[in-house]
């Protein structure tokens, strides 16, 4: 009718091109250029990464719905499609655990998968099922709210390179024998875990990311490390457990660490001690002289950021073995907690007085 | 080799030649082989597929991610958010190009020299002309034409629950 049809501008790009191009579409874009003309049925087919996430709802107010219409989509989706899938994330909270996320996660283990994301919605925990463990490419595994469980066979992920885990439910054992089994992990991230005790034996690992409530913490075989980021939640058993103990966590972390470059470190309290300081007249906490190994230099930490500092003695005896060990410290940020107002400059005459390996260093005392 | 290079000269499909600075050279992994590769003396490259046009553009976006980096390792490393930001603001700029003329060149020239950056880019330009769009109005800026039978168009139409237009 009067149309002038230029050149067909796109597809006769090598298929490899062309996936380059539909992998940086929503899912559902990408899947929909099959209905642009005969030549592009198939072109989305091979896509290797697969991401449904909050953009990827179908129009609807009923959730119950619009869940049915995302575990359709995807069941065609993967029916349709052909060749492996590297990558494969659910982030999507009307997606609640089903038996079909165990068949997509059978299928996902037959394609090559290498790198698995599943952010589930907020209702039953998804318990994964064991044919995740016969993903022997895996390079990166991110669960959050699921339950986990190792079969006895398990030999461990031999290319996982990037562990998160949000909120799962695992055996400490079974963490520390994953963590240890796995090793060329080089980023481990763990949040959400209640009452753990952990030691970790990974040496090849870069970046450690923790969260949650710690009974203890032994970094055993950490040599590579470069960032630590510790955010634990400080019940009263745990610091009466703290106090108690001979062998404190922190030297446990630091006397294996030589290549520390940055380091972050936030205690705080659960609700029901947040508005009582603690006990100023607690026990001295004299194990740095004692347990720390002769040489602690830690000769490349760079950067520390500690949060939710009250000035009790172990706290200020962190911050002074940090500034004496560290002779190329750049800055050393210290957020006060907002509870200790008095005692804040208490804590800074005391700071002041610390010996600096570091001529470079600068403290950042930091009042909102 | 006696003196090191500093820069290289490129030849494009139509004769014309260029000069690129070595920095901005590796940007482009094929290039850069050539230049580290000792065994391979370098006088002129010709880049057989790419048209001066093209590879003006091309040598324009090469420069400035060197000059980029170089600015940055300067700094001592990371660059600073303002710094990027600027820098995809001049990437979101240079990317305005006529689809039908120089867009896919683009692209294809990314693809033959191996510059990761700007093919990534490049990609996502073209990504980002056929997300949340209609098959319609697809088809109408890539010059697409709907070869479907009434037939098929039904039967697809149902199985991805999803209007041709």
């Amino acid at each position: 009718m009067g149309d002038f049809w230029g050149p067909d501008l796109i597809s006769d790009l090598p298929q490899s091109i062309i996936e380059s191009i539909l992998v940086r579409l929503p899912i559902r874009d990408a899947v929909r250029t099959s209905i642009l003309s005969s030549k592009w049925r198939y072109k989305w087919n091979g896509i290797t990464k697969i991401v449904i996430d909050e953009k990827c709802v179908p129009s609807g107010n009923d959730p119950t719905i619009v869940e049915k219409s995302l575990i359709k989509f995807v069941n065609q989706l993967l029916f349709l499609h052909q060749g492996p899938i590297h990558k494969f994330q659910i982030t999507n909270s009307y997606l609640q655990s089903c038996p079909e996320i165990d068949q997509w996660v059978l299928f996902l283990s037959r394609n090559d998968l290498k790198e698995l994301v599943l952010e589930l919605g907020e209702g039953e925990w998804f318990r994964i099922p064991s044919c995740l463990f016969n993903c022997k490419k895996l390079t990166r595994l991110e669960l959050f709210r699921c339950e986990l469980e190792l079969p006895l066979t398990f030999k461990g992920f031999l290319c996982l390179k990037t562990l998160i885990l949000h909120q799962v439910l695992i055996s400490p054992e079974a963490i520390e024998s994953l963590i240890s089994s796995c090793s060329l992990l080089e980023s481990l991230s763990l949040s959400y875990f209640d009452s753990l005790a952990l030691t970790i034996h990974a040496p090849n690992l870069l970046y450690l990311y923790l969260e949650g409530e710690f009974k203890d913490l032994c970094l055993e075989d950490t040599p590579l490390l470069v960032d630590i980021s510790v955010a634990m939640y400080m019940t009263d058993d745990i610091a009466e457990h703290f106090e108690q103990s001979s062998s404190c966590n922190f030297t446990k972390f630091l006397g294996g660490v030589p290549n520390l470059e940055r380091l972050a470190g936030h205690i705080y309290f659960t609700k029901g001690s947040s508005n009582t300081p603690p006990a100023t007249d607690a026990p001295d906490l004299d194990f740095w002289s004692e347990e720390c190994p002769s040489d602690c230099t830690l000769k490349q930490l760079k950067v520390v950021k500690l949060t939710d500092m009250c000035g009790v003695p172990h706290e200020m005896e962190l911050i002074k073995f940090l500034l004496a060990n560290s002779p190329v410290l750049e800055t050393m940020s210290i957020v006060p907690c907002i509870y200790v107002m008095e005692s804040q400059l208490k804590m800074l005459i005391e700071l002041v007085r610390f010996r600096r390996a570091s001529a470079r260093a600068e403290i950042i005392f930091v009042r909102d | 080799m006696s003196s090191p290079v500093e820069q290289i000269t490129v030849v494009s499909s139509d004769g014309d030649e260029f000069k690129m600075t070595v920095a901005a050279a590796m940007q482009s992994e094929q290039l850069k082989q050539m230049l580290t590769d000792d065994s391979i003396s370098i006088v002129k490259v010709p880049v057989e597929n790419i048209s001066t046009e093209i590879l003006v553009k091309v040598i324009e976006y090469c420069q400035k991610h060197a000059d980029h980096e170089a600015a940055t390792k300067a700094n001592g490393g990371g660059a600073s958010d303002s710094e990027a930001e600027e820098l995809n603001k001049w990437d979101a700029e240079f990317m305005k190009v006529d689809v039908e003329d120089k867009l896919f060149h683009i692209l294809m020239a990314a693809n033959y020299l191996e510059i990761k950056g700007l093919f990534d880019l490049a990609c996502q330009t073209v990504a980002d002309l056929i997300k949340g769009k209609t098959p319609k109005q697809i088809r109408k800026i890539f010059n697409l034409k709907n070869d479907f039978t009434p037939e098929e168009q039904e039967r697809l139409s149902r199985q991805h629950n999803c209007s041709f237009d």
